[in-house]
């Protein structure tokens, strides 16, 4: 009796430290899946964004987080704006001024979806390091989702021009696809919409 | 004591003396190469300069690094203010231009880093070109060739590699005319 009593009481805690080990083991798992379900609704909302606009792309509401890096003439380099596609130009304007190239002066046009990396200042750079324990640099890892828009024109002299626009993750193509449509010259031809509509 | 100072005194007064012929013979030396340098330090002399674009040669350099490394290259230019036009690549008016000078630039070596990778590391994904500009006569003439790099190793974006590029040769610009 001794022996089972001890065995009993040897037991029950026992029983005790399996069901804790499984809710923790089970909050776990739950975290776990929540991080990753957050992850992929955050990099798929723009894909969606993108593929769900079944209306036409000129019909979409301007996006003001769109940077010109630099090239258009009355713009200070790193301004932010809104960049449209109008029947006959291409059209930035921030706050304070507007700039446009004519389409018939565009001479080509790139998007870049792998140079996600190229811009940002040093702002913001010296605001991840200002996040402790390192988390800034875990922050880089996820704070690139923008897409580059290269124009290459031309002035009234027949001068050549190059003019760069960071845009939030997808919408440079989009971009581009609409002046194409306008009677743009680009060298490689825009993504068939198709092609992004498979995504799941 | 005396007799010390006594054989002491020549000794020191030669090594002295070696000392001193040894420094009026090297001074010759050195100031020559100024004279001789100064015949090639002259400036060249130019109203108008055309800026031809990056020529990047079989160098994968990706587009909006071409343009970047163009419109920086012409804004350092103006801003060096040593040519009374400045001009783009197929502007017109470059035929009627009197003392025109071109600009060209052909990529050297291209490092495509990853600001990402900087971040993270701090050490690597530094971004680097190296260009070489060359400043022709309209005939093609070389006047004047030198190799630049331009580099990004900490902070920024890769295409702070360009303007590194733009601000040396605003200071080449500055020495040469």
């Amino acid at each position: 009796m001794k022996i089972r009593n001890g065995q009993l009481k040897s037991r029950a805690p026992d029983h005790d430290g399996n069901a804790a080990r499984r809710f923790y083991r089970l909050a776990g798992w739950l975290g776990l899946a929540a991080t990753l379900i957050l992850i992929f609704t955050a990099s798929a909302v723009p894909a969606y964004g993108q593929t769900g606009a079944s209306t036409p792309p000129s019909q979409a509401p301007p996006d003001r987080n769109v940077q010109c890096v630099l090239g258009l003439p009355t713009m200070r380099h790193n301004t932010m704006g809104v960049l449209t596609v109008q029947p006959d130009a291409l059209q930035f304007a921030s706050e304070k001024a507007k700039a446009g190239i004519s389409i018939a002066s565009i001479l080509d046009l790139f998007t870049s979806n792998d140079s996600k990396q190229l811009f940002s200042g040093v702002g913001g750079t010296l605001a991840r390091t200002a996040v402790p324990y390192g988390g800034g640099r875990v922050l880089a890892l996820f704070s690139h989702a923008t897409e580059v828009l290269t124009v290459e024109y031309k002035d009234a002299d027949g001068g050549y021009h190059g003019a760069i626009f960071m845009l939030p993750k997808g919408q440079a193509s989009a971009i581009k696809a609409q002046l194409v449509a306008h009677g743009a010259h680009a060298s490689i031809p825009p993504e068939a919409p198709g092609t992004e509509e498979k995504k799941p | 004591m005396k007799h010390r100072n006594q054989t002491a005194f020549p000794v020191v007064f030669a090594l002295v003396l070696a000392a001193g012929l040894l420094i009026a013979g090297s001074l010759p030396a050195r100031t020559s190469p100024p004279a001789q340098a100064a015949p090639a330090a002259a400036k060249l002399t130019a109203s108008a300069i055309q800026i031809e674009l990056l020529d990047p040669g079989d160098l994968p350099i990706p587009p909006e690094f071409r343009v970047a490394v163009y419109e920086n290259l012409v804004a350092q230019v103006e801003k060096a203010n040593k040519f009374q036009h400045v001009l783009r690549s197929g502007n017109r008016n470059a035929s009627s231009a009197a003392d025109l000078v071109i600009l060209k630039t052909i990529a050297q070596a291209y490092t495509k880093g990853s600001q990402k990778q900087r971040e993270v590391t701090t050490v690597s994904g530094a971004t680097s070109i190296k260009i070489k500009a060359q400043f022709t006569d309209r005939n093609g003439k070389v006047l004047l060739e030198k190799e630049l790099e331009g580099s990004v190793r900490f902070f920024g974006g890769n295409l702070n590699a360009t303007n590194d590029f733009a601000k040396k040769l605003f200071t080449l610009i500055g020495e040469t005319f």
